[in-house]
């Protein structure tokens, strides 16, 4: 079932700026919504969700609203880069964030990721339990963007 | 003269094939062999006729040298200028060069007592953009920026944040405090990463980007136990590195690793990794840390870079060079995110030229990639 969703022009901007839609988010948020494969922020009630939308991986951070089946968009941005898996754990490095699924907090952690056929490891979240993983905004948004630039050029 | 006038132009043909030879280890692309990185800083200055003075403080004049020699001795296509008290002024030491070292801090130390460790202020990112390590570093990356583009890369080094915090106290005062008071330890390093941090961040500002250098130097082996140098090093390196990318710096890390960590160095798995990160491990015990142990430690996690011991740099004689050299070449081809040839630290000065040009033979006798 399609969810609805709502952003403010602000988010609406800051997704442009990120070559992301409204569209991309939808999806994102309806493909989650039904796997409930997410990370979420218990004391600001968001959720963490990504899905693979062509050759990006979009993620969407977004709340419930009071209003059944829609939820309020605050930010979503993606990379290139292709997520494998996680391949060390740090246990004792605890984030806020926690699996929807697994009830655990997660982790942080090393994940090895692929672009142009080459892998190399980038700092992510993990559940501890069932793997799931995620990008946080930041590093998406400024160390993985200029990884991407700087794989590219150096492959060239 | 100007400083754009001591040095031939860069040979571009050279500069090209290096390009190529240098990326190879960070996109899987093997050109012709390994590279070759004996951290050439001061010695620039002096193969090229200058004092190690006036590499630290002349930085267009010391990273211009450093840009010469690295096509000289058909080592890296970027070049690079740095020290090791970097941040300390902004945190209140008197550092100055001497004929001999690059700077040092003065006595007495800013941090006499527990109470000037609450009394220290981090400078904010622009109050670190107008201080003394900043400018340096801005006068040499500028020039770098205008004058030689084509070799630009700007470093954030970060040194090693325990032996930072040590300069502030004194080493020895600093390490009794690790034992006896580790928590006002833990409030120094904080406010010492902090200030790196945003020393990261500011150059970031400047120039786009910034490779952070980082080190364990103090933090080793033979001075702390391995829950110490997790505790008061890779703890707190981790948190510098997340505060910098976060501000923009990176991707590129380069972990410096000097001295003994034998007993630490699987630890350093919990360093912060990106897709450009770069370890670099001196010494296991006495001797030069094992190549074939770091290929397989480090060899699914980073580009590794093995070390050729710099007392052999300096005292040679060059076969000796080759042979060490050789050996730490060999496992290098099993690296599967590349390698490049390193020194333990910094080379040192004075070292002949020989010993590098032992190091670049060996390299293309055994580096090579088929």
């Amino acid at each position: 079932m399609a969810q609805k969703i709502t952003l403010t022009k602000e988010v609406e901007d800051l997704l442009k700026g990120r070559g992301l839609s409204k569209d991309d988010v939808a999806q994102v948020v309806d493909d989650v919504e039904a796997t409930k494969k997410k990370f979420y922020l218990p004391k600001e009630n968001k959720y963490l969700g990504k899905k693979i939308i062509g050759n990006v991986t979009a993620y969407t951070i977004y709340s419930p609203t009071t209003e059944k089946d829609v939820f309020a968009i605050h930010s979503a941005y993606g990379h290139k880069i292709r997520m494998k898996e996680p391949v060390r754990l740090i246990t004792e490095d605890v984030q806020e964030w926690e699996c929807f699924t697994c009830k655990q907090k997660a982790v942080s952690g090393t994940i090895d990721m692929e672009y142009l056929g080459i892998t190399r490891a980038a700092p992510g979240i993990t559940c501890p339990n069932c793997k799931l993983s995620f990008i946080e905004e930041d590093i998406a948004t400024k160390t993985l963007v200029i990884a991407e630039t700087l794989l590219e050029k150096k492959r060239a | 003269m100007s400083v754009e006038e001591l040095f031939p132009k860069t040979d571009m043909t050279w500069h090209e094939k290096a390009t190529k030879r240098f990326a190879g280890p960070f996109v899987d692309v093997p050109y012709d062999r390994i590279d070759i990185d004996p951290i050439i800083l001061a010695h620039a200055a002096v193969a090229c006729g200058y004092g190690i003075r006036d590499f630290y403080e002349k930085p267009e004049l010391g990273i211009a040298a450093v840009a010469y020699i690295n096509e000289l001795y058909d080592a890296l296509p970027v070049t690079h200028w740095f020290y090791s008290n970097v941040w300390l002024p902004e945190l209140g030491a008197t550092v100055k060069c001497t004929k001999t070292l690059p700077y040092i801090v003065q006595e007495p130390r800013p941090i006499q007592n527990p109470e000037d460790v609450d009394k220290l202020k981090v400078p904010d990112v622009d109050e670190v953009a107008k201080g003394f390590t900043f400018s340096l570093y801005a006068r040499a990356y500028d020039y770098v920026k205008k004058n030689l583009p084509h070799m630009f890369v700007p470093i954030h080094y970060a040194f090693c944040l325990y032996a930072m915090a040590a300069e502030l106290v004194g080493p020895e005062k600093f390490i009794m405090w690790t034992i006896k008071q580790p928590k006002l330890c833990h409030k120094l390093l904080k406010k010492v990463a902090d200030t790196s941090a945003n020393g990261a961040i500011a150059l970031a500002n400047r120039y786009g980007f910034a490779m952070m250098v980082m080190g364990g130097v103090l933090a080793n082996s033979t001075v702390l136990r391995p829950q110490q140098i997790k505790e008061f090093a890779i703890d707190y390196h981790r948190y510098l590195v997340r505060k910098a990318l976060k501000g923009g710096a990176g991707p590129q890390l380069w972990y410096h690793l000097c001295g003994d960590h034998a007993g630490d160095y699987q630890l350093w798995k919990d360093a912060y990794i990106t897709p450009f990160t770069v370890m670099h491990i001196g010494y296991h015990g006495r001797e030069v840390f094992p190549a074939d142990l770091l290929v397989k430690e480090f060899g699914n996690l980073a580009t590794v870079m093995p070390s050729v011991d710099t007392k052999l740099l300096y005292f040679g004689p060059p076969s000796a060079v080759y042979e060490q050299s050789k050996k730490q070449l060999l496992p290098l081809k099993e690296a599967k995110r590349g390698a490049v040839l390193g020194a333990t630290c910094e080379v040192p000065p004075n070292a002949p030229p020989s010993s590098i040009l032992a190091m670049l033979k060996a390299a293309r006798d055994h580096g090579k990639y088929v």
